[in-house]
């Protein structure tokens, strides 16, 4: 378990003092992952960073199971250092060392022995999916293996916790979600807790079972992931998750439109198609689904859809009114026929 | 021209094995002393793992001292403690005293550059794996800074090839000091051509054997 406490960074500057992390509380449960999310700047691996002491809090604690570790030094940081794996962005392996020997480095620093060593190594290697790499320079490395070979060495030491700082962001679509993938073994077969700094949501969403959104040094938001998605509480989460979540519709489309557009959100515990079903029985309108996107989030669906309705203006405000209780976000995007009384007709459906 | 080839081959021979033994010396202080003093002031330098303001402060300067003091004062500086040290004023041997300590200082500040270009990411790694500093420096810094150790090797020999000119002065022989000898204080521009050529094979063949053995530990 990890537990930060009201902990602040500031970095002094020659003028003035820069808050990178203001006042962050948060508690990482044992085995979970946990993501933290936000935009560059947002002072997500500065706030990481503390967690191993890379980056000292100017105040705040830090709890790692039960021990205050935030003034830990020398001998007594170094030992807690080898229980807390980490990788990089920019996977930061030594250059002039073979794959095998970047992993035994590790070993050595925890003073594993030479016979025990190579053993380890091989097993690290199988367990990250490069049984063969053993011999080759990083430099012979795509990035994606690079960074299996970072997560061979930042577990090799039986680690209880993980730390990645943008592990996945300097790397391709493909290899991002084979890391994510190999991630989430490591996660269920050791029980490593995992805390996973990105700006991509996308991975966020993939890998991680809780996360906390950072903007300008402050954590705003803390919740499931599939929460933060579904309903986020936070104006900047809100804006934040809409990327993800929002479906866009060419304008052509609206332009051709005679009847409203709609677009709605809806989570799972509501199932839609029975809903459009009867709003179209119900009502005398015609209910054209023109796009949409369904996402599952720790298998939970969550779907946007944009649809198209025609019939005369009473009945489609009737079925616009059914829809709107009946899902978790309704909005009036377009109306073909009034095409200035939008925002009016948007206030009488609510 | 000097009387016989032979008469000139043996001087010539002789100015080699000077310029070799003293380059050879002072080389061997300057990977001894130097490549520690250059990971002294690195590793003291803000933001590593024993910063600290003082010793990085006054190593610098005596460093800057040294080098910017040039050659020739240097050597009749370091007199008297040639004389305690070496036993003799004169002579390659002596002349390889103040060479060493020239070549300590250049190598240092090189070998400190050296240190720096390595990604600071790689030795943040090693410090979040829990690595002790004594590992890091072994299994890191000097892996990764090998490259340019040796490029900063390669340009120290050479330096030191044209300072051993002036170890003349105390009776240091070289073929540098063949050249002014008899090149230009006795114009003998034959022999001056051919001990100039000279020291342009031994610094060509330096800078191609360094560069080979750069790119051979070159992994970036």
């Amino acid at each position: 378990m990890i537990k930060l406490d009201k902990v602040s960074v500031e970095f002094h500057g020659k003028l003035e003092a820069f808050k990178a992390v203001r006042e962050v509380s948060l508690v990482i449960e044992k085995s979970e992952i946990f993501g933290i999310v936000g935009t560059s700047g947002a002072g997500k691996s500065t706030l990481l960073r503390t967690i191993n002491l890379l980056q000292r809090p100017t105040c705040g604690e830090i709890w790692i199971d039960h021990n205050n570790i935030t003034n830990y030094t020398g001998e007594e940081l170094r030992q807690l250092r080898l229980k807390l794996g980490m990788i990089f962005q920019g996977f930061n392996l030594i250059k002039g060392k073979t794959v095998s020997q970047n992993i035994e480095f590790a070993l050595k620093a925890w003073g594993v022995e030479k016979d025990e060593r190579d053993e380890r190594v091989k097993e690290l290697l199988a367990l990250v999916g490069l049984p063969d790499k053993g011999e080759a320079y990083p430099l012979q490395l795509s990035g994606g293996q690079k960074q299996r070979v970072g997560i061979a060495r930042a577990i090799a030491n039986d680690p209880d916790i993980l730390l990645c700082d943008e592990a996945t962001s300097a790397l391709d679509l493909e290899s991002t979600e084979a890391i994510v993938q190999l991630l989430k073994e490591i996660n269920k077969k050791l029980g490593i807790t995992i805390v996973f700094i990105s700006h991509e949501l996308e991975v966020i969403k993939a890998l991680c079972h809780r996360v906390g959104v950072m903007s300008q040094g402050k954590l705003v938001e803390v919740g499931e992931v599939f929460d933060i998605f579904a309903s986020p509480q936070d104006d900047f989460t809100k804006q934040l998750v809409s990327k993800s979540t929002n479906v866009m519709i060419p304008k052509e489309v609206k332009l051709m439109t005679h009847g409203k557009l709609i677009s709605l959100k809806y989570k799972g515990d509501q199932t839609l198609e029975p809903v459009i079903s009867s709003a179209a029985k119900n009502f005398k309108v015609d209910l054209n689904i023109l796009h949409g996107n369904i996402q599952y989030i720790n298998g939970k669906p969550l779907g946007a859809l944009i649809i198209g309705i025609q019939g005369i203006e009473e009945e489609a405000n009737k079925a616009i009114s059914y829809l709107k209780n009946q899902v978790q976000e309704l909005e009036v995007i377009y109306d073909g026929r009034n095409r200035g009384a939008i925002n009016e007709l948007r206030q009488s459906v609510v | 021209m000097m009387e016989g080839t032979e008469e000139l081959l043996m001087s010539l021979g002789k100015a080699l094995f000077e310029t070799f033994e003293m380059v050879g010396i002072s080389t061997i202080a300057a990977l001894s002393f130097g490549v520690p003093l250059g990971l002294i002031l690195f590793v003291t330098s803000q933001g590593l793992f024993f910063e600290n303001k003082t010793v990085n402060k006054v190593g610098g300067v005596i460093v800057n001292i040294i080098r910017s003091v040039p050659f020739v004062i240097l050597l009749v500086l370091v007199l008297p403690f040639t004389e305690i040290l070496v036993g003799t004023t004169i002579g390659p041997l002596a002349a390889s005293f103040p060479l060493s300590i020239a070549a300590i200082a250049f190598y240092g500040r090189l070998a400190e550059g050296a240190f720096r270009e390595i990604d600071k990411g790689v030795i943040e790694a090693s410090i979040a794996s829990g690595a002790k500093p004594r590992l890091i420096i072994r299994e890191v810094l000097l892996i990764e800074a090998l490259p340019g150790l040796l490029n900063a090797l390669t340009i120290t020999i050479i330096s030191l090839i044209g300072y051993s000119a002036m170890a003349g002065i105390v009776g240091g022989g070289g073929v540098g000091d063949l050249a002014i000898r008899f090149g230009y204080y006795r114009y003998q521009t034959g022999i001056m051509l051919i001990t100039v050529t000279v020291l342009v094979l031994l610094v060509q063949g330096t800078q191609a054997l360094g560069d080979k053995f750069s790119r051979r530990f070159d992994r970036r």
